[in-house]
């Protein structure tokens, strides 16, 4: 009989949830035993319990006057607060989810044409050799990964094998080769000449960023 | 009075005065709006405004100091740099204290072998965000959404 049962599940003092015997852990283990009051909101902070406390013990505030209600004025400013904390959390989703700025200059550029190729090679992360100029012609090549690009061919690669020519200026003596050589006096019309000599050169660099219009020309390397 | 005045604005300006917002499409420009150093890879120099860079230039002559400045144009500043010429490295001059650089004048910046470029222009980016919205924001927001994005990418 259900009526028994429940009597006798009563009066065990251990499950009674009004006796001093309470168990809390014998009373969760007992399968179907519901609270009296199942839908109560429990009690979560010491203030809270202060409420229920009978008014003489010391520490109640059973009969303290409620908080006043609040003005429209606060509840609108909590709703204003509100309302920029969502739309914080809105913003911060969308920067997220954004197209990083790189990929996005990368890309600003068309499929066709001569950006093409710079696109493709940057997509399949391929290595590129761009040649380099100086003022008065080819500097030299440039052959390393392409990292990132824009409009103006401005590059930045990586794990750059540099192979470059620089000018540089050398002191020379150039003798005056006169008619008469066996002349001892050949001699005097020595003059030092400065003569402009390429010196090819070879560095690796790790990381290098190559401004647009130093370039010449980009092309693939397989 | 205002009646009167409004006839003389365009339309979203007399919005903005009247109201003090702005329209629909006026925010989805200015969201759509891309500044001017993300247009080109001055980024990637501006996001390297503290270190120290190598800068080449077209006349063979290199510059090592710290990035001081560098603005929309990648006109550079550089403080307590080094010079020397390609032909002649061993020639190097003293400390410059402040070297400013021409945009035309730059032929290679050397970045620092560690600096994972695309990781540092998206901070810049964050970072720009938050001074331009102000004070008001607090950073803990941008940057806990940051380390998010930086926990999801690993």
């Amino acid at each position: 009989d259900p009526g028994s049962s429940e009597q006798q599940a009563a009066s065990s003092p251990t499950i009674d949830f009004f006796s001093p015997d309470f168990d809390a852990y014998a009373a969760l283990m007992s399968p179907g035993l519901q609270p009296p009051k199942p839908k109560v909101k429990p009690l979560d902070t010491v203030a809270q319990c202060r409420r229920i406390l009978p008014q003489e013990v010391d520490g109640s505030t059973a009969g303290a006057p409620k908080p006043a209600e609040r003005s429209a004025h606060s509840v609108a400013a909590q709703e204003r607060a509100r309302q920029s904390s969502r739309e914080a959390a809105a913003r911060t989703l969308r920067l997220q989810a954004r197209e990083p700025i790189l990929q996005k200059m990368a890309f600003a550029v068309s499929e066709q044409g001569p950006f093409g190729v710079l696109r493709r090679c940057y997509q399949n992360k391929q290595r590129v050799k761009v040649v380099t100029r100086h003022h008065k012609g080819v500097r030299g090549t440039c052959i390393g990964f392409l990292m990132a690009f824009d409009k103006y061919m401005n590059m930045v690669l990586r794990d750059v094998d540099e192979e470059y020519t620089v000018l540089i200026r050398v002191v020379r003596q150039c003798g005056q080769k006169t008619r008469d050589a066996e002349d001892e006096q050949s001699t005097t019309g020595l003059k030092t000449r400065v003569c402009r000599k390429q010196e090819h050169r070879k560095r690796h660099i790790v990381q290098l960023l190559i401004r647009g219009d130093a370039v010449v020309f980009v092309g693939q390397v397989d | 009075e205002e009646e009167a005045a409004l006839p003389s604005l365009a339309p979203d300006k007399a919005c903005r005065a009247v109201h003090g917002c702005v329209t629909a499409w006026q925010l989805r420009r200015m969201s759509r709006h891309v500044p001017r150093s993300e247009r080109s890879l001055v980024c990637v120099l501006q996001a390297m405004i503290g270190v120290e860079v190598l800068v080449e230039l077209r006349s063979d002559r290199y510059l090592k100091g710290m990035l001081k400045d560098c603005d929309d144009g990648m006109n550079l500043t550089l403080e307590d740099a080094t010079s020397w010429s390609e032909p002649t490295p061993e020639d190097k001059s003293g400390l410059l204290p402040v070297v400013f650089i021409r945009a035309s004048t730059i032929r290679f910046v050397h970045l620092p072998p560690d600096l994972d470029i695309s990781k540092a222009v998206e901070h810049q980016r964050r970072v720009r965000q938050q001074v331009s919205r102000g004070s008001r924001h607090s950073v803990q927001p941008a940057q806990s959404g940051g380390k998010g994005t930086e926990k999801q990418e690993l």
